[in-house]
């Protein structure tokens, strides 16, 4: 009758493998260069230098992890616990520093304490106090760790508030009753139950603290990042860039491992996901909810609202000779390279977890998990094994066609978008992966039961139904490939600039209040996913 | 003619080191209605997806109207098997009308024709009027007709449902079960229904399947499964029943309670006196009586009221009417005690109560 086929092979698990393959280069290259000689400049950098990165990477990684931690935990639990004034607006608010990417946060917070800043010319002017140079100086460890910090902490306030919003308030009510205070029920229930979330949040800022180039490049901290760089542009030393590379990946590698381990098999579910959320407490004492209050509205104001602040300040005083046609098309063309990246990993996201969802192997779930790996490996790792593959391979083309035309693969928009891919697909796998959760694997099980082939299902039935994170998808890796920059750095076409390297070029080159014209666009888009996402998750709440 | 057959079927997930399948073989004839029973994790689910095409089994082979679709590695992919699938939450298309749910897997068909199938086949599920309504905008009663009227739709060679009955509430689920029952039945359709609810089973299904830990434990029809079980797992799936422990004597058997005579119908083999044999019966095979027939005798112990019945958990205590304490001298079936089921609703505990079995399997211990 009809025709049998091998029955975990169709052309969508071979899709899959070829898109990991894709998306593996980079690291295999690295992988594979790193048994090739070092560089020139290895040993130098082996005894000078290495031992400053490790220990500056190190240093920077444990004191951002740690206030992230004090600050994400703690509003997270105000928020949902405690009823107080403009708790409502707070709770979203407070997830706004993620849209300033933090070397731009490091510029306005330079701006803000230099000696014409706004805080030294207000106390100056009313105090008739004189300071030399900036109040505080925070070009170096300290302010790095400070800068970052107050960027970063939302990935772990998120993540905790979630933590918290999810556990059964049965849970916390059977504590109370047994007689604990609130602060013990934190202690010894909440926080021990979030803490696979806790951990998850603080790994990705540790990533991210790798990833960082800008912040570490201005403020002079140098980390592995900064040396994978200085590898690159002033020594033009490849093999030394790699090897670099190489050490770093395995610290992320060494970070995923150890969250993955603190995990351990300890998947306790934090309650089910019918269980009504736990009634907010309002504490009797008006001061103390004022407390509560001015405590959010203080993180808010140092994380976000002094430092767009200090933005908009700038971009009145020199709106007039950076606003202008060239900057137009600056806008225009990052926004069309972030949107059609954006895009392409929405496409390769439902590619991956629609193989998963239709295949009976449950193997092809590592496959697409493998593939969103990305985002761990920072962005300079990337940027040097995908550019490193793309250069011999044009050495090839040139000794084959034995023209002198020069580069024709590396140096392309396509080699950038490809890295795009690599670093955000688990940003849009991720919302992707949400959709499919929700709609459930029955109804496409179902469509095929009734004789609707996988290609047919997906148009008719699962593509309809996930539309919402499909746009949801394509926001969120729009938004953060505009923030992006180490990556975008190395791969760009020679001259082209996108906002994000626009801003850094300036502010390196003593043109810091022009900056502001591109930091501003960058952070007012990164606001728009934050307000729309938050106001989707509220409507479906009032809704329910 | 068999119009499903699996093959020694086994089924084991990466994860799990045990087998969710453990060689299930069995065959179906056509228009019969299958009950798969079990409870969750017996691997009833896993069985009905694997002949969906959904799962791949690690052995085996399924044969479905003379086709080989599943064997070695070889599959036929879902979308190519003719099988109609309804899912627990029904999986209704929510972005899709009424209509458009129906008439998904009608492929081919002109679009009159089309048409004509969708209502011949609400008209029997009797929800023709609702076509133009969405999912939700319906009743967890009608939304089941509707996953039923939709996989019934292209005229499937085998239906598939999982669990359809437990989104329902009591009331709706016993009207329901009926019509399912009939709608299958008029169209003289294969089915097989998984479910954990053995009153599913017993009302819908022509023959029962138990499943435990993945393997196949009894196929039968309701009433050679009821009556009589192959094992405790399934006399106890199907009501409360009892063992009771007794030894051989001529003329019949010994037990805690009392002597039980033996019976004509139910003839055992009396070579060897003494030896331990079970009495297996169920709880409601018994027959009260007064202390001048001859009985056995017991105390209740604990009564639960059942609203049509009483369940009484009946210990023996050696009274003097009985002739218990003579013939049973073994001390250490004190704790003997049985289930039986009483009409009358005036026990209390502590009450002797006579009685008498009506019927019982003899069953040999096993040494």
């Amino acid at each position: 009758m009809s025709k049998k086929t091998t029955y975990w092979w169709n052309k969508w698990t071979g899709g899959a493998i070829v898109i990991l393959l894709l998306v593996l280069t980079p690291i295999i290259t690295i992988l594979v260069k790193l048994f090739g000689s070092p560089g020139e400049h290895w040993s130098h950098i082996v005894s000078n230098l290495l031992p400053s990165y490790f220990a500056n990477s190190m240093i920077l990684l444990l004191g951002v992890g740690l206030f992230t931690f004090i600050i994400g935990v703690s509003m997270a639990w105000l928020v949902s616990i405690y009823e107080f004034p403009g708790r409502k607006y707070f709770e979203w608010l407070l997830i706004l520093p993620l849209a300033f990417p933090s070397y731009m946060m490091s510029y306005s917070y330079v701006g803000i304490l230099e000696y014409t800043g706004p805080l030294q010319a207000f106390l100056r002017n009313n105090f008739d106090i004189h300071i030399k140079g900036p109040i505080i100086d925070i070009m170096n460890m300290p302010g790095a760790i400070f800068i970052l910090s107050i960027s970063l902490f939302p990935y772990v306030y998120v993540i905790c508030r979630a933590s918290f919003m999810r556990q059964s308030s049965e849970l916390q009510e059977a504590a109370l009753l047994l007689g604990s205070s609130r602060m013990r029920v934190f202690r010894k229930i909440a926080l021990p139950m979030a803490r696979p979330a806790v951990a998850g949040g603080i790994a990705l800022v540790g990533m991210e603290v790798l990833n960082d180039y800008g912040t570490v490049k201005y403020f002079g901290v140098d980390t592995f990042t900064s040396g994978i760089f200085r590898a690159w542009f002033s020594f033009g030393d490849i093999n030394t860039a790699i090897h670099l590379s190489a050490i770093l990946t395995l610290i992320v590698l060494l970070l995923i491992w150890l969250e993955n381990f603190q995990r351990g098999s300890k998947g306790w579910t934090s309650g089910n996901s019918t269980s009504r959320p736990a009634i907010r407490i309002k504490p009797n004492n008006k001061s103390t909810r004022f407390i509560y209050s001015g405590l959010c509205l203080l993180v808010l104001l140092i994380s976000f609202i002094f430092p767009l602040s200090q933005l908009f300040y700038w971009v009145s005083l020199t709106w007039r000779n950076v606003v202008d046609a060239e900057f137009g098309i600056l806008i225009f063309r990052s926004f069309s390279l972030a949107i059609g990246s954006a895009i392409a990993i929405a496409l390769l996201s439902i590619f991956l977890l629609y193989t998963v969802r239709i295949s009976p192997l449950k193997w092809t779930k590592h496959i697409a998990k493998t593939a969103s790996l990305g985002y761990a490996i920072p962005g300079a790792v990337i940027a040097v094994g995908i550019m490193i593959p793309m250069i011999e391979m044009d050495r090839l083309l040139i000794w084959l066609t034995s023209n002198q035309g020069g580069m024709i693969i590396s140096g392309t928009l396509a080699i950038l978008v490809l890295a795009y891919i690599v670093r955000f697909m688990a940003v849009g796998y991720n919302a992707i992966d949400a959709g499919f959760q929700k709609t459930g694997a029955s109804v496409n099980e179902v469509a095929r039961s009734l004789g609707s082939s996988p290609l047919r299902t997906l148009r008719k039935i699962d593509l309809p139904l996930i539309r919402n994170s499909i746009a949801a998808a394509i926001l969120l890796a729009f938004v953060d490939i505009l923030k992006e920059l180490p990556l975008t750095l190395i791969l760009r076409p020679f001259n082209y600039h996108t906002l994000a390297t626009k801003a850094f070029d300036m502010a390196t080159n003593e043109m810091i209040a022009e900056s502001a014209n591109a930091s501003l666009v960058v952070v007012l888009t990164g606001v728009i996913p934050i307000i729309l996402l938050n106001n989707v998750i509220s409507r479906k709440r009032s809704e329910s | 003619m068999a119009i499903l057959n699996l093959k020694n079927i086994s089924k084991k997930y990466r994860s799990a080191d045990k087998y969710a399948v453990d060689k299930v073989s069995f065959s179906l004839e056509k228009g019969e209605i299958l009950a798969l029973v079990g409870e969750s994790g017996s691997g009833k689910t896993t069985l009905l997806r694997l002949i969906a095409g959904l799962e791949h089994p690690n052995e085996g082979e399924i044969e479905l109207n003379g086709n080989l679709i599943v064997s070695g590695k070889k599959s036929l992919p879902t979308n190519k098997r003719k099988t109609g699938m309804v899912f627990q939450d029904y999986a209704l298309f929510p972005h899709l009308t009424i209509f458009e749910n129906v008439a998904f897997g009608l492929k081919g068909l002109k679009k009159k024709e089309t048409e004509q199938r969708v209502f011949e086949t609400l008209e029997l599920t009797g929800l023709e009027e609702d076509v133009k309504k969405y999912p939700h905008q319906l009743s967890g009663g009608q939304q089941q007709r509707v996953a039923l009227a939709r996989a019934l739709a292209p005229r499937p060679e085998l239906l598939l449902m999982d669990e359809p009955f437990s989104n329902l509430d009591t009331i709706l689920r016993d009207q329901v079960r009926e019509e399912v029952r009939q709608i299958i039945k008029t169209m003289g359709i294969t089915a097989i229904l998984v479910t954990h609810d053995t009153k599913d089973a017993f009302s819908t299904a022509d023959k029962i399947a138990v499943m435990l830990k993945g393997k196949l434990l009894q196929i039968d029809t309701p009433d050679t499964l009821y009556n009589e079980p192959n094992s405790d797992y399934v006399a106890e799936l199907f009501g409360k029943s009892n063992n009771l422990e007794a030894i051989v004597e001529p003329g019949g058997f010994n037990t805690p309670f009392g002597f039980v005579s033996e019976r004509a119908d139910c003839p055992f083999a009396t070579d060897s006196d003494n030896c331990k044999v079970k009495l297996f019966f169920r709880a409601e095979e018994t027959d009260f009586c007064n202390a001048e027939e001859p009985h056995l005798c017991g105390m209740v112990e604990q009564c639960t009221y059942l609203g049509d019945h009483m369940q009484l958990k009946v210990r023996c205590n050696r009274c003097n009417t009985c002739s218990s304490k003579d013939l049973y001298p073994n001390s250490n079936l004190e704790g003997a005690s049985i289930l039986l089921k009483s009409s009358v609703q005036s026990w209390k505990p502590g009450d002797t109560v006579r009685f008498r079995l009506k019927n019982f399997k003899v069953k040999e211990t096993e040494k």
